[in-house]
């Protein structure tokens, strides 16, 4: 295909325009993301991007170096960044070094999940990049389109082990449940239940956000959880079922009084533990 | 002294190691194998100890009633011991 339609913008882009307004060598790999396009192309994430959205557009430089600084909004060792607008649309272009990537994910290919390396340790990342970036990356190349040297990225797409992205993900997320989890409980100790529920959220987010990468479904940012959860309940049912009780513990409690906050924070984790027993016993952590 | 309905204390909580599920807390950390984690996952507040036998002695119907029950009481109190489960009253 030619041309990309961004149904939520109404307009059609030409790969052929887009490319002309980037500076990229004959080896570079180009391809297209964020909420925009993840919207498009991907079921599960019906729902996303809008019309004040903008498009990311990624390059994976062959020599990351031969970039002209002068061309550069902001200049990292291995990730650079320019703003360019076409269509009426913003382009957000990150430039990434080729070589560091396939590192990555030749690493995240060859995580071995059974050593007593800290989960967030398992990668061991160049100077100026981490984890949430490559993670991110991720993320938004599973979702993306690819508009130069398409053969390559379907290549690397296929390359890419995706259980252990899921799984890397699923124990990031249970880590920060877990580094969150004593701190609730201590605030309810103290009685500082506002405290405690604003905690016991972060634990909610995480917990479902392992939940739904134990699904096997990507995510980047903690604001989608509902879309996706509501997404993926339309073909697992189970998910629907969590997706009513994460709405109604998040939304739907009246917290009009301490007792009732406190009862909610016990609720959400309960609820969360009953979530990540669930993922263990399926194997996903 | 074994009561008869009791809850989980919010403080423990079940993650699942190196396929071993483990029960954490402040105080105590214990492994538990999977007829430990089916009872602990019904110390909910509501089953009574009486539903917990019942339910043990659909699954395991070799085994007869004194013994499991004996069982499931000793692995109570014992969690009781430690507050790791607190009896409703």
């Amino acid at each position: 295909m030619d041309s990309i339609e961004i149904k939520q913008r109404n307009i059609i882009l030409n790969k052929k325009d887009i490319l002309e307004k980037l500076d990229y060598e004959e080896e570079d790999i180009i391809f297209l993301g964020g909420s925009l396009i993840e919207g498009s192309i991907n079921k599960l994430s019906n729902g996303m991007g809008n019309k004040l959205s903008d498009i990311d557009v990624f390059i994976l430089s062959n020599d990351i170096k031969k970039i002209q600084k002068s061309k550069l909004d902001y200049d990292k060792e291995y990730l650079k960044t320019q703003f360019k607008r076409l269509c009426s649309i913003s382009l957000d272009i990150e430039i990434y070094s080729k070589q560091v990537i396939l590192d990555l994910i030749e690493q995240l290919n060859n995580c071995d999940f059974n050593t007593n390396i800290r989960t967030f340790n398992l990668l061991n990342l160049p100077v100026g990049f981490d984890l949430n970036s490559f993670t991110s990356f991720i993320h938004r190349f599973l979702n993306g389109i690819p508009v130069y040297n398409e053969e390559v990225f379907y290549q690397i797409s296929n390359f890419l082990k995706r259980d252990n992205y899921f799984k890397l993900m699923v124990r990031l997320a249970v880590n920060n449940v877990d580094v969150f989890y004593e701190d609730a409980i201590g605030n309810i100790q103290n009685h500082q239940y506002e405290v405690a529920l604003v905690v016991a959220r972060n634990i909610l987010l995480e917990t479902m956000k392992a939940y739904i990468f134990n699904k096997k479904t990507s995510l980047d940012r903690d604001k989608w959880i509902p879309l996706k959860l509501k997404n993926l309940g339309l073909y697992d049912e189970e998910v629907e079922t969590q997706y009513k009780t994460f709405a109604k513990l998040y939304y739907e409690e009246k917290l009009d009084e301490r007792n009732n906050i406190r009862l909610n924070v016990e609720k959400i984790i309960n609820f969360s533990n009953e979530i990540i027993q669930k993922i263990g016993q399926d194997g996903g952590i | 002294m074994v009561r008869n309905v009791y809850k989980r204390n919010i403080l423990y909580r079940i993650r699942k190691l190196d396929n071993r599920n483990i029960l954490f807390g402040p105080s105590h950390c214990l492994e538990l194998n999977e007829l430990a984690l089916l009872i602990w996952n019904n110390l909910n507040g509501e089953n009574n100890t009486e539903y917990l036998i019942n339910l043990i002695q659909s699954q395991y119907e070799e085994i007869d009633k004194e013994t499991i029950e004996k069982d499931i009481l000793d692995f109570i109190e014992g969690l009781a011991d430690k507050n790791i489960i607190n009896a409703c009253v």
